[in-house]
């Protein structure tokens, strides 16, 4: 301790705690005594109403048995695989577009921020009649184009991607400011020193900007994997998990064992598993892209 | 500096809170000291007085919450102003939640905290997990058998468990076939008279932008609902009346799962994404027939004024058989974890289970429902609002021929969702899907949670 906060005078150490105390307090009773809870229930039976019997491991065993488990743990994977990079990738791109000095680009920022501001239910409702099979918005396109029809969300094959898709333009224009804020931060002279060697707009790109975005673009993938990992709303509203559990994403299975069939312990088990595979996500993540912060 | 403006800042801070608590010591301390100076003024016997009143009258303060809906509000705020005027030791705060959050996490982790309302609102799709968790209390004392007599056998053994009574029943939700009235007369085609014609008629009317028919596909409990008459139609049921195995995979279940797989799979008319429970896309024009019910009545004359909503009876498997509809309803019910037990079931037995004005209160405007209560059933037939068409459709052809929304555990429940599932979307076969479905009932009832729920229904 003395080392940590050896070069700091007294009061001023004082000082800092006086003003974490409250998040600290917050983050303890909000974050950490919770999930301290979940862990001890993980290896307990509970409904929520009865008395906390101790169980052992059988909640784990139960889940790896689980088919639907199983199948949800795919259905997440594949909503992270898909995911992740699109948002990752769609921001930036957007992020790059809106920095420009093109005419009207303030009025293209604020309609790409709009949707994360949005009620989703409001959104759902539009995004709905998009996917409507048959008459659709999206399905009328593709009659004009003389392309079959899809059933969207009322298809096993396509109900996931198409959630997909909802969640991303949601968020990418979050991102995108995020984005937006590294690329305001990258010195103009990177630029014009580029330029000067003859270096093309594309080549400005890969040899400037995404070097100098790189602990922007870590960051933006470990948030990204975190909460697609955590995703719950537009399954919710959308599709409910089907059809035929298509969209039943890990979030949507503790949702449901804890809340519709009240076995606590269960879900707490496979909470506790979603925790260790965002935390080893990120810490992998978060190795791959470590160092590459410019001077 | 910067120590300096940190000190004073924290310096500051504690000052305020110091005279902040000063201000507050003080005042309390001379309300204190008034209160002891208008003590000591009053005459013993005006303090005897005062007190003998406060043990007459020593409020309990109970919660009431059920679900938001607009068309109920108004009736409900001042029916409980009316109990609160006529029980001066019973203060109910009414709150309403919105539909999903009610009916998803909201009881249940409200009561799980200790924090729940006294009486609520619950329906047959949570109705067992609930007893089965000791979640509600029994109403035998208050909900006497003089009162129960008004009501309907069925409604009465829907919220009865053994010789437990756990609910006030107020309203049935009947289902019907919906269709879109002038579309048929354009046609000159009559409402399907058995399964053969409905998928008939279905394909007749089913163009590029227009569904034959619409089905529920979410996987929830509605879907559930609105499946299990096709079930009893087809002569099949869920499991056997011991309880001891499941009979959902027998001809009728298989039968019914089939038709609604090839509704959507093999004949599409049907869409495999289902609209709204208030059948919006049949006044919208992209449906020609719904699974719904009577609950879309009020929907239609408030929204869509110009549409033209056609009601029938849900079409029985053939010609000769009967057409039987399922009602969904809503009950009130007590927690069992109440800290006034007497004053809750007080109020959960009074609101529907007494006067029947206040069921008719209820039931119009809206006009949506029908009543469990026989009385208020003989008072509606005579309001001119429920002589409207499609009212007495409802009151005459097919509320005769009703079950109630049967109340299963949450993995039977889910079960049968899976099952329907799979036809719509697995490609299953109906006796596929049925079979998958009791081989997961069988497992339940054969385990521990098996014997709970037969030892509740002895």
């Amino acid at each position: 301790m003395n080392k940590l906060f050896g070069k700091y005078k007294k009061q001023e150490v004082l000082a800092a705690g006086f003003f974490l105390a409250p998040d600290v307090i917050g983050l303890l009773f909000i974050y950490v005594i919770p999930i301290i809870f979940v862990l001890y229930l993980s290896f307990h039976s509970w409904t929520g109403f009865d008395s906390i019997k101790f169980i052992g491991l059988n909640n784990y065993l139960v889940l790896f048995k689980d088919p639907l488990w199983l199948k949800s743990l795919r259905v997440t994977f594949f909503y992270v695989l898909l995911y992740v990079p699109i948002v990752t990738l769609g921001s930036l791109g957007l992020a790059v577009l809106v920095n420009t000095n093109l005419p009207e680009i303030k009025l293209f920022r604020t309609v790409y921020f709009l949707p994360i501001v949005m009620p989703l239910v409001v959104a759902a409702i539009v995004w709905e009649f998009i996917y409507m099979p048959s008459y659709g918005f999206l399905n009328y396109i593709f009659d004009i184009f003389g392309l079959s029809k899809h059933a969207f969300l009322g298809s096993e094959n396509e109900a996931l991607i198409s959630v997909i898709i909802v969640s991303t333009w949601r968020q990418l224009g979050y991102y995108m400011v995020i984005y937006l804020a590294g690329l305001k931060d990258i010195p103009k002279m990177y630029y014009d020193a580029s330029k000067v060697d003859g270096a093309n707009p594309l080549k400005q790109f890969i040899h400037v900007t995404l070097p100098m975005l790189k602990p922007v673009i870590t960051f933006v993938v470990v948030v990204n994997l975190i909460f697609a990992l955590q995703d719950f709303d537009p399954v919710y509203v959308l599709t409910k998990g089907g059809p035929n559990y298509a969209t039943y994403l890990q979030t949507y299975y503790i949702y449901e064992k804890g809340f519709r069939f009240l076995k606590m312990g269960l879900a707490s088990s496979a909470s506790i598993i979603l925790l260790i595979i965002i935390l080893t996500g990120s810490l992998a993540q978060l190795k791959i892209f470590r160092g590459g912060e410019y001077e | 500096m910067k120590k300096l403006s940190i000190l004073l800042f924290v310096a500051v801070f504690i000052i305020s809170i110091l005279f902040f608590g000063v201000s507050c010591k003080k005042e309390t301390e001379d309300i204190a000291e008034q209160m002891v100076e208008e003590a000591t003024d009053k005459t013993e016997e005006e303090v005897i007085d005062e007190n003998t009143e406060e043990e007459i009258i020593e409020e309990v303060t109970i919660k009431f919450w059920k679900y938001q809906d607009e068309n109920e509000q108004e009736t409900l705020e001042a029916l409980v102003a009316k109990f609160n005027e006529e029980n001066e030791d019973i203060n109910v705060v009414f709150e309403t939640f919105p539909w999903e959050q009610y009916t998803g996490e909201k009881l249940i982790t409200a009561i799980a905290g200790g924090m729940g309302p006294d009486v609520y609102w619950l329906s047959a799709g949570d109705f067992l997990k609930f007893v089965m968790n000791g979640l509600v209390l029994p109403l035998n004392d208050t909900f006497t058998e003089n009162l129960q007599a008004d009501f309907l056998e069925q409604s009465i053994k829907a919220v009865t468990i053994g010789e437990s009574i756990y609910g006030v029943p107020h309203e049935m939700g009947v289902q019907s076939l919906i269709y879109d009235k002038k579309l048929f007369e354009q046609e000159g085609l009559n409402p399907p008279g058995d399964w053969d014609e409905l998928i008939e008629v279905a394909l007749k009317l089913k163009t590029g932008t227009r569904w034959g028919i619409t089905l529920p596909t979410h996987p929830d409990v509605f879907e559930n609902f609105i499946w299990y008459p096709w079930l009893w139609m087809a002569g099949g049921e869920v499991v056997d009346s011991s309880w001891t195995k499941a009979t959902i995979n027998e001809s009728g279940g298989a039968q019914a799962l089939q038709l609604w797989g090839d509704l959507v799979n093999k004949y599409e008319v049907a869409s495999p994404k289902g609209g709204t429970a208030f059948g919006e896309d049949i006044a919208t024009g992209h449906s020609a027939m719904a699974m719904l019910g009577h609950w879309v009545v009020d929907n239609y004359k408030a929204n869509y004024p110009d549409f033209e909503i056609g009601v029938a009876q849900l079409p029985p498997l053939t010609k000769d058989s009967k057409s039987i509809a399922a009602y969904g309803g809503w009950w009130s019910v007590v927690n069992s974890q109440t800290e006034h037990p007497e004053a809750a079931k007080k109020f959960a037995v009074w609101l529907f289970g007494q006067d029947s004005q206040n069921c008719i209160d209820l039931l119009t405007p809206p006009g949506t429902y029908l009543s469990p209560r026989k009385s208020v059933m003989d008072e509606v037939v005579n309001i001119d609002y429920y002589k409207e068409w499609p009212h007495p459709v409802y009151i005459e052809e097919i509320w005769p021929n009703t079950r109630p929304e049967p109340a299963y555990p949450a993995e039977i429940v889910v079960a049968i969702t899976e099952a329907i599932q799979e036809v719509l979307f697995g490609g299953s076969t109906g006796q596929e899907a049925a079979d998958n479905a009791a081989e997961k009932i069988n497992s339940y009832l054969s385990g521990p949670d098996g014997d709970k729920v037969r030892g509740l229904l002895k």
